[in-house]
């Protein structure tokens, strides 16, 4: 009989390595994004996919994109990071072909989501503005990333 | 409810970044079920998020799935101590009286069994000292006669001698 481990090598990293094969480029990339550091983005990468193959069965995989749970799996693994008041600035510019291309306001609100694991009251709160305007300002991001691969 | 309305609100652009509240999130899974459209707006979401991610992508060392592998037979080893349960509150704080008791699995010699048991084994109990009693009772009974048997056997053997 297979020990519970290596069970788990030969069944789960079939769909865990698939997923690794398909993602782990782009969620280094996303990682490298939120730390600025490739050596501690590696380290969150690990973490990641360790956390998914934990809790893979858990996962409800039709409720969204495969990447939006694996980024939600990442966030989730930051936490320590977020709550590191010696973290490194998250707003800064990147380059980017889609981000450069939004206004700052826009790169501002997109990045705060988009790198951050906060709601929009705590955003509105500490940039003093509406949520509204806050959803305006996402959607128009969006926008401008649907628009610049259009093109 | 106006489906466009909701869809142009930016209530999915920060669903698919994970940034909706739980209500929020729950009331747009129960949406997109019913309205084709939402879903279909969201996946598009997801695809231009997929992209952005798929253009700042950055090839990973080929020793880091081995890694990977690696921490997961770690955590296999880890769930394989015995357990060691300490009760947290809601919200994941030391905040209730339970929370300064750590719980822990061990194997025992001792049996636990229900209550309802006890009367069992009393009445279990309770006969054999019946039988215990009726058996010595009868023993003596027994024994006494045996001997009246004897003493009349004797008795007969005096009164008519040639007959035994």
């Amino acid at each position: 009989m297979l020990k519970k481990e290596d069970t788990l090598l030969k069944n789960k990293p079939l769909t865990v390595y698939s997923l690794y094969d398909e993602y782990a480029g782009m969620l280094l990339g996303y990682l490298i994004g939120v730390v600025k550091n490739k050596a501690i983005a590696e380290d969150y990468l690990v973490k990641t996919f360790s956390s998914l193959a934990k809790n893979f069965n858990n996962i409800n995989w039709d409720e969204a994109s495969k990447w939006c749970h694996l980024q939600r799996i990442a966030k989730n693994e930051l936490l320590a990071y977020y709550e590191n008041p010696n973290k490194h600035e998250l707003f800064t510019n990147s380059q980017n072909q889609y981000l450069d291309k939004m206004t700052e306001d826009q790169q501002l609100v997109f990045n705060y989501f988009y790198f951050h694991k906060k709601t929009v009251s705590q955003l509105c709160e500490e940039i003093n503005t509406s949520e509204d305007l806050v959803k305006k300002l996402l959607k128009e991001a969006f926008s401008i990333i649907r628009k610049s691969h259009e093109r | 409810m106006n489906v466009k309305e909701y869809i142009e609100s930016g209530a999915l652009e920060l669903y698919v970044l994970g940034a909706a509240s739980d209500d929020e999130a729950k009331e747009l899974v129960h949406l997109k079920k019913q309205h084709p459209e939402i879903e279909q707006a969201l996946i598009e979401l997801e695809t231009d998020l997929e992209r952005l991610a798929q253009y700042s992508a950055i090839a990973p060392p080929p020793t880091l799935f081995k890694k990977i592998e690696d921490d997961i037979k770690d955590l296999i080893k880890t769930d394989n101590r015995p357990h060691l349960t300490v009760y947290k509150g809601q919200n994941g704080h030391d905040n209730d009286q339970k929370s300064r008791f750590i719980e822990v699995e061990a194997e025992t010699n001792q049996m636990r069994i229900h209550k309802a048991w006890r009367w069992v084994f009393a009445a279990v109990f309770l006969l054999s000292k019946i039988f215990l009693i009726a058996s010595i009772y009868y023993y003596l009974e027994n024994r006494q006669a045996q001997e009246q048997i004897q003493q009349l056997k004797t008795e007969l053997k005096q009164y008519n001698p040639h007959k035994y």
